[in-house]
């Protein structure tokens, strides 16, 4: 029950977003006008207008609209003329590419520091920390990515600068979009496993003669993860709206370029699409989160 | 006692322990950002050339730091123009915008906020949910698609920054309309005949300032960060204007031969954007114990 409430819910978000986006983009004027030169005669953007079916009723469009969607059908690039799936999918394994081992990086350097930081509390460790993650979390990720190409490509010459090929091209991408969501994630561990260590039943654990480890990670932290889980789901959404930036600033050929591009070039078919995955990506991360929620809570089931 | 001293600062139940003196942190934080600001106020009349005057002859001088001459402090870029100057005016840009997006959040959030917990029901359900949603989608995304189809003017960009925020303080002030519900002076209030819109403003309102304020304090740095992201990659403000954001875009393509070009914008970014978050951590600290915002 609980599991296909949030799934219900789920999906008519996306559906919301989707017939926003939908009215937006028609509401604010005519495509023709970016597909053509403003001098073409008016009888030949009559006709386009036809032939895109912009003259019909906002409400024909968005049945029409709806029924390509079920059959998969997102419609072309208003440039290119390549169906927008085809352009999306084939730069998605670049920006999983960073995505992922991004992702993956904060959660362990997020935990660790926090981990560390709540069982030293107070230490010179805490309180660097403390200050670390507030500075971390207000840094700009695109000036901490010229920063790094400045010390790391130009003055060292250890990295490239950009561009796309071996692990190395990796590195510095991969810690630019880590940064600020590992500090995020660092900061909630901390004051949720200095709660948890202030508990009963971690003096219970600790006097019954467990190893600090177990007390810590078994009884601790799986406490202590609750809270973090939730911010979990909203660090994948900050890891893709950070992909955009980051892939500009080291060249990046993924699917935030492509966004940018399609915002810059105003190919409304393409931004719609980008704008529909990102946002089932954020919303199915969301969704795992909350499921896992439910295996790891029992008390949230019981609702 | 001492045992208060020692307290875990965490703990809920105790009053933060800044209360007393202001960190130094946050001493040359305050500092850093006045200069800053008197700098970006006093722009007109400071700077040494106009921001869109271009000198070919004089393209890509290096700062003085680099060896550069002292008729352009800190170079010039690629067209020639005094990298001082439009350092200046950027930072003007990125401040003004900055100061009205949250100054939009602000309004449209605590308003949206007291309406929602005012008059509950469907309008409350309804506010809720768009508030929902839109905190699902990230910042950053909104407001791409908002400039896609809105277009970038100035008073567009700090709607879209304003409106991409304000849940924050709508849930904020929401949830604070919900606690003071039946606490003893709204009742007075109440039964000495104030309409619900009465009570709203004049008693509701002003117990839900002190979490605002710290959550427009937090958020200016997220604020700063937008705008000067969205100009970055150059869907936010537009030449011949320019914001700290719009002027990296640029040094971003002559990072290679140029380096300089992207240090000093690069510099003040971090200088506002870390010291207002110092500023707004300690706040929050000091003004939000219980830690609400």
């Amino acid at each position: 029950m609980f599991f296909l409430s949030r799934a219900l819910r789920s999906a008519l978000t996306l559906w919301a977003i989707v017939s926003v986006v939908f009215v937006a983009t028609r509401l604010t004027g005519d495509p023709t006008y970016y597909l053509m030169p403003a001098e073409m005669p008016e009888q030949q953007r009559v006709e386009l207008r036809e032939k895109l079916g912009l003259n019909d009723d906002i409400a024909t469009q968005y049945l029409r609209y709806g029924k390509a969607l079920v059959r998969a059908d997102f419609g072309r690039s208003f440039f290119s003329n390549r169906p927008v799936a085809d352009l999306f999918f084939e730069r998605v394994p670049n920006t999983l590419l960073l995505t992922i081992p991004a992702f993956l990086l904060s959660v362990a350097m997020g935990l660790c520091g926090g981990i560390w930081a709540a069982l030293r509390h107070n230490s010179l460790f805490d309180r660097a920390l403390t200050t670390a993650t507030v500075v971390m979390q207000a840094l700009p990720n695109f000036a901490v990515g010229i920063a790094a190409i400045l010390i790391f490509s130009l003055s060292l010459r250890l990295l490239p600068s950009g561009g796309m090929g071996t692990w190395k091209h990796m590195v510095l991408p991969v810690i630019t979009l880590a940064l600020a969501s590992s500090a995020n994630i660092a900061h909630l561990v901390r004051s949720s496993m200095l709660e948890v260590l202030a508990q009963d039943y971690m003096r219970y654990a600790r006097s019954k003669g467990l190893s600090p480890a177990v007390v810590v990670l078994k009884h601790g932290l799986r406490n202590a993860i609750l809270p973090v889980l939730t911010i979990l789901g909203l660090q994948f959404g900050g890891l893709v709206a950070g992909a955009v930036v980051t892939e500009t600033v080291f060249a990046w050929p993924g699917v935030g370029r492509l966004v940018i591009d399609a915002v810059m070039k105003r190919d409304f078919a393409v931004l719609q699409f980008g704008i529909l995955m990102f946002s089932t990506a954020i919303i199915l991360a969301n969704l795992v989160v909350d499921l896992a929620y439910g295996l790891l809570d029992p008390r949230v089931r019981g609702k | 006692m001492t045992i208060a001293v020692h307290a875990s600062p965490d703990d809920p139940r105790l009053p933060a322990p800044s209360r007393h003196g202001i960190p130094v942190v946050t001493t040359v934080s305050i500092l850093v950002l006045c200069v800053i600001v008197l700098l970006a106020v006093a722009a007109p009349a400071i700077a040494p050339y106009d921001i869109a005057t271009q000198s070919l002859l004089s393209r890509l001088r290096p700062p003085v730091f680099v060896g550069g001459g002292a008729d352009h402090l800190l170079g010039t870029d690629h067209l020639g123009r005094d990298m001082l100057a439009r350092l200046l005016f950027a930072t003007r840009t990125t401040l003004l915008i900055a100061c009205a997006g949250v100054l939009v959040g602000v309004v449209a959030g605590t308003l949206g906020g007291l309406i929602a917990g005012t008059s509950g029901g469907w309008i409350d359900q309804c506010l809720s949910a768009v508030v929902d949603a839109q905190a699902a989608v990230p910042t950053t995304l909104v407001a791409l698609t908002a400039v896609a189809l809105a277009g970038t003017s100035p008073l567009i960009l700090v709607m879209i920054i304003g409106f991409s925020d304000y849940y924050k303080y709508a849930r904020v002030v929401r949830g604070e309309v919900a606690a003071l519900h039946g606490r003893a002076f709204i009742e007075a209030a109440r039964s000495s005949g104030a309409s619900p819109w009465r009570i709203a403003m004049r008693h509701v309102l002003p117990n839900t300032l002190s979490p605002v304020i710290v959550l427009a304090s937090l958020s200016f740095a997220e604020i700063v960060v937008l705008e000067s992201s969205l100009s970055f990659l150059g869907v936010g403000i537009q030449p011949p204007n320019v914001s700290l954001g719009s002027l990296l875009g640029e040094a971003r393509n002559y990072l290679i031969t140029t380096p300089w070009l992207a240090i000093t914008p690069c510099v003040v970014i971090v200088m506002i954007t870390v010291a207002a978050a110092m500023i707004g951590d300690w706040l929050r600290a000091s003004l939000d114990p219980r830690g609400r915002a």
